[in-house]
């Protein structure tokens, strides 16, 4: 009997001290905790929501699923670091964003000081920066942006957009096109979105409708180049991370 | 005959009753290893910058869990190691975000400045 229990105890004690998985699982579910009270904080902040970087924002989202998945099948190990991991992102995200408002307040200050002072900024872009200003560009990183929405761009008829030109899209891209004129070695990007399936690659025929215009009005076609993003991109509305109908202009080439 | 029927049943009751830790070494100890080099060399990089000084809190944290992981080697938890080492990684994402930001909040600065002026 008395060698009969050695056995087992000398079993127990083998079995125990092999290598595994940490049966940490206090200190999983705490970081799942903290990531459960990061997002909360986050849909509090209503000013930072246009800016968090969605690709950081769903990738943190699967990350605490999967987490949250690892710690009901008892695989601590894992779901301690995947909960890390979309900690680290989430406060990434909002990291970001508070630098996106920041941007995007600066800019619009220097925009608005300048339209109400009709003063030229001191850019680095000369004389021609009043124009950048006047069609509305935005600086992002090297490029300039703006982007339109479809029904701003194209007209209506009863209820249904159909897919011409509006009065008032011409004259914002009128401003566009004398950006592009003088600065001669800039390029232009036309990139197409849709809300729903992209049938027969129907982003790229908007983009295009935009580009015919421009090159209409002289820019040279060497300079413009079509992209159909389909409905592979979203954007943050105020309803949330939405897939939305619209033309988004790149322009390089400005500096 | 006895003896091993009861160890044998000894185990089987402690199989059935106890979560047994199955080791599962999905990485080996040189691909650690190399991880943890390429995530100290980076981090080097990081510390050389003139960013430097603006996320001091972050470089910490990355040492943490490069030491961590490299005492965890050494105790020849890979796996562990692994997942440490691989949190440690991931944190230079937030190193660029911070940087981008401390660049925004300097712009926007600056901006209030020249129209107060």
């Amino acid at each position: 009997m008395k060698g009969k229990v050695s056995i087992f105890i000398l079993l127990v004690f083998i079995l125990s001290a092999m290598p595994g998985y940490t049966t940490n699982k206090e200190g999983a579910q705490k970081i799942i905790n903290s990531v459960e009270n990061l997002i909360k904080k986050i849909e509090t902040k209503d000013e930072l929501k246009p800016y968090i970087p969605f690709d950081v924002y769903s990738e943190a989202l699967l990350n605490v699923t999967y987490a949250r998945n690892m710690l009901d099948a008892e695989k601590y190990l894992e779901s301690y670091y995947f909960a890390a991991a979309s900690l680290i992102r989430f406060e990434t995200a909002i990291v970001t964003a508070e630098g996106r408002k920041n941007s995007y307040t600066a800019l619009k200050m220097e925009r608005d000081y300048y339209k109400e002072h009709g003063a030229k900024k001191d850019t680095g872009l000369g004389d021609k920066a009043a124009m950048i200003i006047e069609a509305n560009l935005l600086k992002k990183g090297p490029v300039y942006r703006i982007q339109f929405y479809d029904r701003q761009l194209f007209k209506r008829k009863k209820s249904r957009l159909y897919y011409k030109l509006n009065n008032d899209a011409m004259k914002k891209l009128d401003n566009i096109i004398a950006v592009l004129k003088n600065y001669t070695g800039s390029k232009i990007k036309i990139v197409g979105h849709t809300d729903k399936f992209d049938y027969k690659n129907y982003s790229k025929e908007k983009a295009a409708i935009i580009a015919r215009y421009l090159i209409k009005n002289s820019v040279p076609k060497e300079r413009i180049q079509i992209i159909g993003m389909g409905n592979k991109d979203v954007i943050y509305t105020h309803i949330g991370f939405r897939r939305v109908s619209r033309i988004e202009l790149i322009i390089s080439g400005l500096e | 005959m006895k003896v091993l029927i009861s160890v044998l049943a000894a185990l089987a009751f402690f199989l059935a009753v106890t979560p047994v830790p199955v080791y599962c070494q999905e990485h080996s100890r040189k691909d650690v290893q190399n991880l943890i080099v390429k995530v100290q060399k980076k981090l080097d990089e990081v510390k050389s910058s003139q960013e430097a000084e603006f996320i001091q809190g972050i470089i910490i944290k990355i040492e943490d869990h490069i030491n961590s992981a490299q005492s965890l080697l050494k105790d020849r938890k890979t796996e562990q190691a692994y997942f440490e080492i691989s949190i440690g990684a991931i944190y230079f994402i937030m190193v660029d975000a911070t940087i981008e930001k401390v660049k925004a909040d300097i712009h926007l600065e600056d901006v209030k400045k020249k129209i107060n002026q």
